[in-house]
């Protein structure tokens, strides 16, 4: 959380180039120890392995560097010096775009050859004042850097992109320079227009599918678009297990009816309580696809009910891995496209163990809800920079 | 799995079966007994209603019997599979 105005939700989406495994584009996120955002984008030259191995090293200096509060040129220069040079296209074999957010919604953009990033205020492009410093010379060129300070604000949303997305349809009759950056901004000011409070999740996928296309579907380059969107936090409520006291039944109930947002309960008995307290029935849908957590149920007034000890163990697995490392649209993935489309997470645990659940005659290993769920908030936090809560009860 | 069954002793009243999705009747067996209505014979699909639960709790009475767990109107089945589940259908 910026602060207590807005979140800024971060995603970023991406296609690799034809035919290659791993991406030459690195996208990092991170957070300093004086609560600061940082974002790295780095594109290696070339595309496969090489250029990942690449791309990452000079996306984790650059991170790395402004962390620490190094002077942004030294960082800069130490960062191209590190780099070898293409002999033959005399260009540093990776390029970077490093930002740094800080709790009052100040930006600081530094850029070293990506294309330059995009600022949207009230759904309509706005340019940045820059300076071009330079920092020194290699062996083939003279080294500049652009470098951008503002203050974001309540509905603002900054694009970066790689040139996988300005130079997709490069060779096309209509698009022989590539796609370019002004249609660019044209096609994500026309997105805004339609659907103003578009997830910072959805308008990547948006651009990167639309690169996708100008590429007829073999893209040429790697092809990167990552979002950060200064937004209302969207609000999750998870509810798990009973709690150990029976008279605290009628506080999950409250917690429920009550909650600004949206909500998953999650455990058959947790459900069972609410519907009973809520007087709501609890409905299993049979129509779920088979899979190897228990399907999903429907209550009113709550949108998600699951098993609970399962599908909790495969929503870490989905979060760890990524939403594209499992495509059955079960409880699981369900719960966890939920959770990630949400920037503020209430978990309410309730404290009693089943003892069922450590029947030794299981075929299968069962952990605690409550180490499963610190763990799910640990992932959240950390990897996906969301803010989490948790209460026992 | 073949199950034998006659349905001509099949009198055509309506049956609810169901299913308890709780974790431990899930994984001793449960799930797969969510695709009971297809080990049905088509023109008596009808006339049985396949509903899945929350966990029904029989699992925390060990003198219940074990899980999965199925009632068939009502009528708790423990150790269930199809072959069970449609005898008691036709038993009634």
């Amino acid at each position: 959380m910026i602060n207590n105005s807005y979140f800024l939700e971060i995603e970023y989406n991406q296609f690799y180039k034809y035919r290659n495994n791993v991406p030459g584009d690195v996208f990092m996120t991170s957070r300093s120890d004086d609560a600061k955002i940082i974002t790295v984008l780095s594109d290696g030259l070339g595309s496969g392995i090489k250029a990942n191995v690449l791309a990452t090293l000079s996306a984790t200096m650059a991170s790395q560097f402004i962390k620490r509060n190094i002077d942004i040129c030294k960082s800069a220069r130490i960062i191209i010096d590190t780099l070898p040079v293409c002999n033959v296209r005399k260009i540093g074999y990776s390029t970077f775009t490093v930002s740094s957010i800080d709790n009052n919604g100040h930006v600081r953009v530094i850029e070293y050859d990506n294309p330059p990033f995009l600022l949207f205020k009230n759904n309509v492009y706005t340019p940045v004042d820059c300076e071009n410093i330079k920092i020194g010379s290699s062996e083939y060129k003279e080294d500049s850097i652009n470098y951008y300070s503002f203050n974001t604000e309540f509905g603002d949303r900054i694009i970066f992109m790689s040139d996988g997305v300005t130079q997709s349809g490069m060779g096309k009759d209509s698009t022989p320079l590539g796609w370019g950056t002004t249609e660019c901004i044209k096609y994500i000011e026309n997105i805004l227009q339609t659907d103003p409070e578009i997830s910072a999740r959805q308008l990547s996928k948006k651009i990167v599918s639309k690169s996708l296309q100008n590429d007829d579907h073999f893209p040429h380059d790697d092809i990167t678009c990552a979002v950060l969107y200064c937004r209302q936090p969207r609000k999750l409520l998870v509810v798990t297990g009973p709690s150990i006291k029976e008279e605290n039944d009628v506080i999950m109930k409250e917690a429920v009816a009550a909650f600004p947002g949206k909500k998953i309960i999650c455990g058959g008995t947790t459900a069972k309580i609410i519907s009973r307290e809520l007087n709501v029935p609890v409905e299993v849908n049979l129509c779920s696809p088979r899979s190897d957590v228990p399907p999903e149920a429907f209550m009113e007034g709550v949108d998600l009910v699951t098993e609970g000890i399962l599908t909790l163990c495969k929503v870490t697995r989905i979060l760890e891995n990524g939403l594209e490392s499992d495509y059955i649209y079960d409880a699981a993935y369900k719960m966890a496209v939920l959770l990630l489309d949400s920037d503020s997470i209430h978990f309410i645990v309730g404290t009693k163990i089943n003892e069922v659940h450590q029947d030794p005659n299981m075929p299968i290993e069962i952990e605690i809800r409550r180490n499963i769920i610190r763990k799910i908030m640990v992932i959240l936090e950390e990897k996906y920079l969301k803010k989490t809560e948790l209460q026992f009860i | 799995m073949v199950v034998n069954v006659n349905y001509e002793e099949i009198i055509m009243k309506e049956t609810v079966v169901t299913i308890c999705s709780g974790t431990l009747c899930y994984v001793m067996g449960g799930a797969a007994l969510l695709s009971l209505k297809d080990h049905i014979r088509e023109d008596l699909r009808d006339s049985v209603i396949v509903k899945a639960s929350p966990c029904l709790g029989y699992c925390k009475d060990p003198a219940q019997g074990k899980p999965p767990f199925v009632e068939v109107n009502g009528e708790k089945i423990a150790q269930a599979d199809v072959s069970a589940i449609l005898s008691k259908i036709i038993r009634g």
